[in-house]
């Protein structure tokens, strides 16, 4: 481990859970002894739900008491963890006031604890780093390499104490020039600014006692040593800790900001949008503006320092008070490594300082640091040019560095690598795409190091002049060598092979050959005899008609799928300003070239990737590319290693936005890739490249035409061999062929399918699922994995109030989607005066003409905090905007990063006299400070220390829920200081703004939509596993994650597991873990055997930080545990992914086109229940499906038979060619159709998803059972209304036998039948017809029982309700219709070879029918009894007996459970063993799923009976109180069960 | 593997009593493999219900073996070259390991075949007793419908697969077989048979016979020698070596036919296109050119056994030669019909004779 430098320290960490440990005695004490060993700081732990501060203080003798300091005030740092620097001494004022027991001695020791601890916790309060390592030296050791802070104190120059300054090493003097250094820089980047160091501080006067501690910081050098940064993690540390939280990232990006905040604040910068912000990606937007001060700041710093005078010498603090420029600062240039490449956007600063945002580096800077110093000058190429004399850092501090040297050396060879297989990536990447090592291919971002190159290189690279830019010849050089600026369209399949195709495919080729034969048949008769007859002719025709039909129907259905390419087409900007021969042009943007020089203003789409030279306060949408969406600044700055982070690399097809200081946004930049060779073009290509994925069903599809093709050929040819070896002429035998291949092939069932899924697409749009792919509707049924994006799909994607408090109370606040029930108790007083300044202390405002809107759907002006505040308060109270007029404005401060509060007074509508209302909202300690009262119950009181407790408390909690807390107070002016006229001044402050009346909390977050949580719970049950995929930040898409149910509230993670066990995260048994946390950095890493056991191994992931690339190797990944794979995106980013996904997901109305057009499904609500919904049609429909082929190819057998009795037993032809398909396509085709609507027969959504190669649509027993059972058994009723026919006019059964050759040769006219009666030719044809007619009546009344007993698949027809399903017996109606005008209505005419069929013949199939029906129940009854295997002995005891005969006393035990049916249960007979294996209470997840299946038909409880019983009682109680209420009434009856003896 | 995975679970689980417990997964495979399942239970569901334990026990073995095969069929890889899927595909046809032929044993196919007997017997079973019941409702001795075979259709003698009568008077090679064949077809009808074995009943009416419908019913006479010169009796080469051949034309057996009382059926032929005059003269025997309304009705084969159906002989005496001559025969009378469009041989038979000299 490294070695602790000797000095303070700070460590952040962050955790959801981990706050017991280290508040408990335990994790405290050990860390403050590590402190004490260590150094001359002792520790002090703050620890929270979400934030944890450790701070260090220097005194020694405070050893001692420091533990009751901390025990009783660590809270505090979380009061103040929204503030900015330079509200701190405010704080502290506020922070002695009422804890004047801790004045004294100790407190100067706390002063500067509480400086920098305030620090430390602005750093922290957005990043999440770990606190569960402190345990022990090591962990801190870890800790402290990965993400904890050193934390730099600023001295104070007025009050530098040199006693304390004489006790610091050299370290620490080091440290502390470094510390200084970085005001000194952010007064260098804010000039013009007033200074620093003792600005109007509230603190006027120190509490007694309090000596301030300054000159002294704790600075650069620990500082870049410890910078967090998970790239500068050491492999070996990455290795453990692969599904552990991707560490401080935004930690140090947050210290960034902090040390920008603080270089403002010493420097005195005002900067206009500080704001720190807890939530999505919070960490990062705690960033002060104005100043920038770098890691590398400090180090230099440093490394002068070290050179330099002591820690707390003059010169030093001259700088602080008149900042002037500094040469030895490098501005803020490159500070990649802090952030994560991806996450890069994350760490933007927010404000707009007047100079530029930048970020903290960690490990690259190091890295080149380390690795030679020339690298750091290359880095910091800027505009202000300013080199880095690092040598000196080297000598002094190698041992510190170690670790993460080689961490960063690491990176920078993957980096190289990456770059590598980018370049190869592009150039094939269609092809190499579908190589096994594409995977590498994906997972690397693109290569580009533009970024990184000074102007005069990129002039030299691109043979440019950023001047004068290119000249028009060499531009046209260019463009002749590289192509237009377009992205190149797929290749386009011409849409004539796409229809010839559908002509050809599936039964098409059979019905084809069938035709034509027809036709040879008819020319060859024709050229003998030319008299033959048509019906040959007409069956050919038919045949082609039929296929014509339903190729047409096909092709029609797939030229609806759209075009992917499309999309990204329609993103390119069609026009761009151009220097090129030194002058400005306007060309379109296809022609440019690399070298240009363009200019992008607000609102323009970037028109190529571009390397911006100079910008002005531009800022980027790239939410298309990356998904996020708030807008990326972009300067000139080199800021990341990676080309997608770094801020000076704007890519196309993103949009420029004007940006809000700045009246023009304006992009100056340098060309550097056009068309397919840019980021986007790159998606675009991957997009494409990623092959359509056959979708499974038709998949199955495919499988059953094989199956039914491969059956049709063999049995007709056999059959063939066998009527040549008859001694039947050849051309017979041909149309013995045709007769039996069109038996054999369900003509009509292709075109049911495509119209049964279309009709089930037509269902889930109502459902708010568009289903652009109709076999994607299947898909989606048979979805094991669905890899969800978070924001908009699982949350809301709008902040929301969620709690309040007030009266020493939390409340919760309905955060489901229409706010509709506030339940919180709204009596008290307190909520009315709350409730005044939410309503009044507000700037938002509905925009007009919304008065039919509902509240939750307006639209409104204001920002996203506001907003929630406004709606809610619109909701509660009614409407705002009159309460807000009768309650005039008079004053108001808007909300400044600086005051972090607002401000607004206003005349109060009481009537007990004029009195002015001053309410202020803002940061809860920036609020609290100003308070010294607060009001509960109405009544004022004052702030004491219990109460001041219960709002830390409150506040803790609520910030551990990852919500933004506002704080809210209100002050009643007094009506004879300030009368009616008084006028208030804004800039002179003339009323007050402190002793205010605190009133309340109220916390927002992005909640979870309402269906979510339900929805996933579905999907658990329906054995699918969701998979968070975000490009958020882990412990944001954790903290969703857990509470929508995605990871469930008792599985852990590794890193939760080691933080409760006090373990190191190595030593876990990486088995006990069910969930699993992985981030992008993690996730490039790995190998995909590493991958592969992540997916196969944890039951609950979240991918967090992910690149689009990352996305698709998740995909793979998934799919290569032979998954389908349903992933929801709306960015261009998740376009590839949804290509390369089963079932690609788009969201409706946050989608891009891109993502919608790539996706086979479009959600129109965004919502994630509609998936769910989706889910169950899907696998409804898939069931459906298996029952509409079955009942479709039962009658083929049928159809079949008479060919073959025909052949080789010499009937008269029983049914026609013609007849059968008029089965086929006449008579089946409704009530095929119908069997779609047929509901789930059970548990549909509580059994797995299909095994895509194992449960076939058309499996073996399926076609045995439909061909060899009830196929022949159909065949055998119509043959038995075929004889009937014959032997009532005349001819009997024994007669017929070999009768053929006798009844088809048309001379003969006087064929004798059984009674000696003769029969002319046409008699016999049109008996023919009358049998062809009877068989068909056959085979339709059979299909009738046919189609009945196909509405199960398992259970009793009479369970399933023979009337639910409506649309059967309109199937069956219309089938009986078409039957009758067949039959009589087209009786005549000749070609269709149906007769007048005698009334009664249409009964004679009907006991056939019936015996079906039986035989069917019968078979259904033993599936029930015996479903699976079979199980010997006691536990075959069949359900409807256990329901039926031990109803009353049943008594649990092993007669009573079936476990066959338990086994229906998925993972029914388990959960109780779990639980007991795991030794713990807690229910597993599996549990309260199979409760729920005791929702279920109520066969299903008595089932289960036996395992609840059997459970501890405890775990019933646990799924019980989950929400599963419906159950309760249950459980209690088998709790009471249980508990009698 | 599945019992690997049963066995290391099964302790853990915590009830006193002995508790099979499976994989859960395994349990949802099942669920899903239902379907495959279905189809072998299908086989042990007979229609004819077997004892119930017979067929359990069946159904257990089959459910073994069934679970052993499945599992070696997991374990089987898969393999990609066409080699791998020959030798897989051999496998399948013949395991000489397993001595499994399509994946079964040979215990396996005799359940199995044994199944499918006992339940295509019982199939068969089945429509014997419908086919058992159908002929309960179907009279042996008379049609239960006539409709389809009325009105009756007509056929001449000779008859050698044509309708066209192409012969040369002089070369009895073209005209022998005629010959033949009227002659076999009158042997019926020879006077001693008739006599021997039909009654003489009179003309002129209806022949009912009263009865029971299976009583034997007697057959009126039609001697041969009613046809006179086209008896073969005096000319027996029935015109046919003078170019005046004879043709016979029979109305087709109906049973329970009866041509309108007082009205019997008469022939008439003519030249069906081309002049009238091509023939000439026909001579009609019997004379009355009519089936005698004696003949009917027709009691069927099994009872009517000797029932021979009347002739109409017509004697072309005068056809114009060496020209092809359409002649269609007609039937008259009473609710006759002869001019159905499709069928060209109810009530009227249409020939061509073509007499070279």
């Amino acid at each position: 481990m490294t070695k602790l430098p000797n000095d303070a320290f700070l460590r952040l960490s962050t955790s959801s859970i981990t706050s017991h440990t280290l508040y408990g005695s335990h994790g405290v004490n050990q860390a403050s002894q590590v402190s004490r060993k260590q150094s001359p700081y002792s520790m002090l732990l703050s620890p929270g739900t979400h934030c944890h501060c450790l701070l260090v203080h220097c005194s020694q003798s405070l050893q001692r008491e420091e533990a009751g300091f901390r025990a009783n005030h660590k809270e505090i740092w979380f009061m103040k963890m929204e503030q900015s620097p330079d509200n701190i001494w405010p704080f502290i004022t506020s922070f002695f006031r009422h804890h004047p027991e801790l004045a004294g001695a100790k407190t100067s020791a706390l002063t500067e604890v509480c400086e920098t601890g305030i620090e430390a916790f602005l750093s922290a309060s957005p990043g999440q780093g770990h606190v569960h390592e402190l345990g022990s030296l090591e962990s801190v050791g870890a800790n402290d390499q990965e993400g904890s802070l050193s934390l730099i104190k600023e001295p104070h120059s007025s009050r530098v104490n040199e006693h304390i300054c004489g006790s610091l090493d050299r370290t620490w003097a080091r440290r502390e020039l470094a510390g200084a250094a970085g005001p000194a820089l952010g007064a260098q980047r804010a000039p013009g600014l007033h200074s620093p160091g003792c600005r109007t501080r509230p603190l006027e006067t120190p509490p007694p006692g309090v000596r301030l501690l300054k000159g002294r910081g704790f600075p650069g050098g620990p500082q870049s040593r410890t910078l967090p940064t998970p790239s500068c993690r050491s492999p070996s540390l990455r290795a453990r800790r692969r599904v552990s939280y991707p560490p401080r990232r935004p930690l140090a990006c947050a210290l960034a900001g902090t040390w920008a905040g603080r270089a403002a604040f010493k420097a005195g910068a005002t900067s206009p949008v500080q704001r720190l912000a807890i939530g999505r990606g919070g960490a990062c937007r705690a960033r002060a503006a104005a100043g920038i001060s770098t890691a590398n700041t400090s180090a230099t710093a440093t490394a002068t320092a070290t050179r330099g005078p002591p820690p707390c010498a003059p010169p030093l603090q001259s700088r602080i008070r008149a900042p002037r420029p500094q040469p030895a600062e490098p501005p803020a240039q490159h500070a990649p490594g802090a952030c994560s490449p991806r996450a890069g956007r994350g760490c933007e600063t927010l404000g707009q300082g007047p100079g530029d945002r930048s970020r903290l580096t960690g490990s690259e800077e190091k890295a080149k640091r380390r690795n030679a110093p020339g690298a750091l000058s290359t880095s910091s190429e800027t505009p202000f040019g300013a080199n880095i004399a690092p040598g000196l850092l080297f000598q002094k501090t190698p041992e510190i560095y170690s670790v993460e040297l080689s961490g960063t050396k690491d990176i920078v060879k993957t980096d190289k690598g990456d770059g590598k297989e980018k370049y190869r990536g592009l150039k094939n990447n269609c092809l190499e795409l579908k190589k096994k090592n594409h995977k590498e291919e994906f997972q690397k971002e693109l290569h580009l190091d533009d970024h990184k190159l000074s102007h005069r290189e990129l002039e030299e690279k691109y043979g440019t002049d950023i001047i004068m830019g290119l000249s028009s010849t060499r531009a046209a050089e260019l463009l002749a060598r590289d192509g237009p600026n377009s992205l190149t369209p797929p290749k386009q399949t011409p849409e004539i092979v796409k229809f010839l195709k559908q002509m050809v495919g599936g039964f098409s080729i059979l019905l084809w050959v069938g035709a034509f034969l027809c036709w040879i048949a008819y020319g060859i008769q024709y050229s003998s005899d030319k008299s033959a007859s048509l019906n040959n002719v007409y069956l050919g025709c038919v045949l082609g008609l039929v296929v014509i039909l339903t190729g047409i129907f096909a092709y029609y259905q797939e030229a609806k799928s759209t075009n992917i390419m499309s999309s990204f087409n329609k993103m390119i900007p069609q026009q761009a300003l151009v220097i090129r021969d030194s002058e400005k042009k306007t060309i379109p943007s296809e022609q440019l070239v690399v070298g240009d020089i363009v200019e992008v203003k607000g609102g323009d789409q970037i028109p190529a990737d571009i390397r911006v030279l100079s910008s002005q306060g531009c800022r980027v949408d790239n939410s298309s590319l990356t998904g996020e969406s708030e807008p990326q600044p972009r300067s000139s700055e080199f800021t990341h290693e990676n080309p997608l982070e770094t801020k000076n690399i704007c890519f196309y097809s993103t949009t420029c936005l004007e940006a809000s200081t700045s009246p023009v946004g304006t992009v100056t930049g340098m060309v550097i890739n056009t068309g397919d060779r840019t980021i986007i073009g790159h998606i675009a290509s991957l997009a494409s490249g990623v092959g359509n994925e056959k979708t499974p069903i038709a998949i199955e599809i495919e499988h059953f035409v094989h199956i039914v093709a491969g059956v049709a050929v063999s049995i007709g040819i056999l059959f063939f061999i066998i009527a040549v070896s008859l001694k039947y002429k050849v051309l017979d035998s041909i149309i013995f062929l045709i007769g039996i291949i069109v038996a054999n092939v369900p003509e009509g069932l292709l075109a049911t399918v495509t119209v049964t899924l279309s009709l089930t697409a037509k269902r889930m749009a109502k459902k708010n699922c568009l289903v652009k792919n109709l076999e994607a509707v299947e898909t989606l049924g048979s979805t094991s994995i669905i890899c969800s994006d978070k924001t908009g799909t699982l949350t809301q994607n709008r902040m929301t109030v969620a709690h309040l408090w007030f009266d020493n109370q939390i409340f919760v606040a309905d955060t489901s989607e229409d706010h509709s029930n506030q339940v919180f108790d709204q009596s008290s007083r307190t909520w009315a005066s709350l409730s005044k300044i939410i309503t009044l202390c507000n700037r938002a405002e509905f925009k007009p003409g919304q008065e039919n809107v509902p509240i939750m759907k307006k639209a409104v002006i204001g920002d996203a905090s506001e907003t929630a505040l406004l709606k809610f308060s619109e909701v509660i109270l009614g409407d705002v905007m009159e309460i807000r007029k009768r309650n005039r404005k008079v004053a108001e401060i808007p909300f400044n990063s600086t005051n972090k509060f607002q401000l607004s007074i206003h005349e109060m509508d009481d009537p007990h006299g004029k009195r002015f209302l001053m309410v202020m909202k803002g940061a809860p300690e920036r609020i609290l400070e100003k308070c010294s009262t607060i009001m509960i119950n109405g009544e004022e009181h004052p702030l004491d220390k219990s109460t001041a407790k219960t709002f830390h408390t409150a506040y803790m909690e609520l910030g551990g829920l990852g919500e933004r807390v506002l704080g809210f107070c209100h002050l009643y002016l007094p009506a004879d200081e300030f009368p009616e006229t008084y006028s208030f001044d804004i800039d002179a402050m003339n009323f007050p703004t402190s002793n205010l009346c605190f009133v309340g909390l109220l916390s927002m977050i992005d909640p979870p939509r309402s269906t979510v949580p339900d929805a996933v719970t579905k999907c658990r049950s329906a054995g699918i596993k969701v998979i968070m995929v975000t490009g958020d930040h882990p412990i944001t898409a954790k903290a969703i994650a857990k509470s929508v149910g995605i990871i469930s509230a008792n599985s852990e993670t590794v890193e939760d597991i080691a933080h409760r066990l006090n373990i190191a995260v190595e030593q876990v048994n990486k088995r006990d873990a069910k969930a699993a946390v992985v981030t992008g950095m993690e996730l490039k890493d790995m190998s995909s055997e590493q991958l592969d056991e992540i997916l196969a191994n944890y039951q609950e992931i979240v991918f967090a930080r992910t690149s689009p690339q990352q996305k698709l190797i998740i995909v793979e990944g998934c799919q290569r545990q032979d998954a389908v794979v349903a992933v929801t995106g709306d960015g261009v980013n998740d376009s590839p992914a949804l290509k390369k996904a089963d079932i690609g997901i788009a969201m409706g109305i946050a989608g891009s086109d891109a993502a919608k057009n790539a996706a086979d499904m479009v959600l129109l609500d965004d919502n994630f229940a509609s998936i769910v919904t989706g889910v169950e049609e899907g696998r409804l429909i898939f069931d459906n499906l298996k029952k509409t082929i079955a009942y479709t190819l039962t009658k083929n057998i049928a159809e079949l038979c008479p060919f073959l009795i025909y052949i080789i037993v010499g009937l008269p032809l029983p049914i026609g060619t013609i007849t059968i398909l008029f089965i086929d396509l006449g008579t089946d085709i409704i009530p095929s159709i119908a069997l779609a609507y047929e509901k789930a027969e059970s548990d549909i959504m509580n059994r797995k998803p299909r095994h895509k190669n194992k449960d076939r649509l058309v499996n073996q027993p399926l076609a045995v059972y439909s061909y060899l059972h009830i196929g022949l058994m159909q065949a055998l009723g119509a043959f038995l209304v075929y004889f009937t026919v014959y032997a009532q006019e005349g001819f009997l059964p024994r007669t017929l036998i070999n009768l053929r050759v006798e009844w088809e040769k048309d001379y003969v006219n006087d064929l004798e039948d059984s009674y000696g009666q003769e029969w002319t030719r046409y008699q016999r044809e049109y008996l023919e017809w009358t049998g062809y007619t009877a068989f068909f009546v056959g085979i339709l009344v059979q299909q009738i029982a046919d189609l009945i007993i196909r509405k199960t698949r398992r259970n009793s027809i009479f369970q399933q309700g023979l009337f639910r399903n409506k649309v059967i017996w309109v199937g069956i109606t219309s089938q009986i219709l078409i039957g009758l005008i067949l039959s009589y209505g087209l009786g005549s005419v000749t070609a269709l070879s149906f007769t007048m069929l005698r009334a009664q013949y249409w009964f004679v199939a009907v006991p056939h029918a019936i015996l079906i029906w039986v035989y069917d129940e019968v078979r259904k009854l033993f599936i029930r009894l015996y479903p699976g295997r079979l199980q010997p002995g006691p536990l075959m005891c069949p359900r409807f007996l256990v329901g039926r005969l031990w109803e009353g006393p049943l008594q649990p035990g092993p007669l009573m459970c079936p476990r066959f049916l338990v086994g229906r249960l998925w993972e029914g007979p388990s959960f109780c063993s779990s639980t007991r294996e795991k030794g713990s209470t807690a229910f597993p997840s599996t549990a309260h799923l199979a409760l729920t299946h005791l929702t279920e038909p109520e066969n299903y409880v008595w089932l289960s009976f036996p395992h609840l019983v059997a459970c501890p009682v405890t775990s019933l109680h646990y799924s019980l109180t989950r929400g599963h209420l419906g159950l309760m009434a249950l459980g209690w009856h088998l709790l009471d069960r249980k508990r009698q003896p | 593997m599945r019992r690997q995975l049963r066995s290391r679970r099964a302790p853990s689980f915590p009830y006193s009593y002995r508790y099979r417990l499976d994989d859960p997964d395994e349990a949802n495979q099942n669920y899903l493999a239902d379907e495959e399942e279905e189809a072998e239970e299908e086989a042990r569901v007979t229609v004819v219900p077997k004892s119930e334990e017979e067929e359990e026990e069946e159904e257990k073995e089959e459910e073994e073996e069934e679970e052993k095969e499945e599992e070696e069929g997991q374990g089987q890889p898969t393999g990609n070259a066409w080699w791998q899927k020959l030798q897989i595909m051999s496998e399948y046809l013949w395991d000489p390991e397993r001595r499994m032929f399509l994946a079964r044993t040979g215990q396996s196919w005799s359940l199995i075949l044994l199944i499918y007997f006992f339940f295509y017997a019982s199939l068969a079973a089945v429509i014997t007793l419908c086919m058992y019941t159908l002929f309960l409702t179907i009279s042996p001795y008379i049609p239960t419908f006539t409709e389809r075979v009325k009105p009756p259709g007509v056929m001449i003698r000779p008859f050698a697969h044509s309708l066209n009568f192409n012969f040369n008077v002089s070369e009895p090679d073209t005209w022998q077989h005629y010959v033949i064949s009227l002659n076999g077809f009158l042997q019926g009808y020879n006077d001693s048979l008739q006599e021997e074995m039909n009654v003489d009943c009179p003309p002129g009416q209806y022949f009912i016979q009263d009865g029971n419908e299976d009583e034997d019913k007697k057959a009126c006479q039609f001697k041969r020698s009613f046809l006179k010169n086209c008896s073969g009796l005096e000319d027996p080469t029935f015109g046919y070596s003078t170019g005046q051949p004879c043709i016979l034309l029979k109305m087709n057996r109906i049973v329970g036919f009866r041509p309108e009382l007082g009205d019997p059926v008469k022939v008439s032929c003519k030249v069906q296109r081309g002049d009238e005059n091509d023939i000439r003269s026909i001579s009609y025997y019997p004379e009355s050119a009519s089936f005698d309304l004696r003949y009917y009705p027709y009691y069927g084969k099994l009872t009517h056994v000797n029932y021979t159906s009347p002739l109409v002989a017509m004697h072309f005496t005068d056809v114009v030669k060496n020209q092809a001559v359409p002649v269609q025969c007609q039937l008259k009378g009473k609710g006759v019909i002869n001019d159905v469009i499709n069928d060209h041989f109810v009530g009227r038979v249409i020939f061509t004779l073509n007499i070279e000299t």
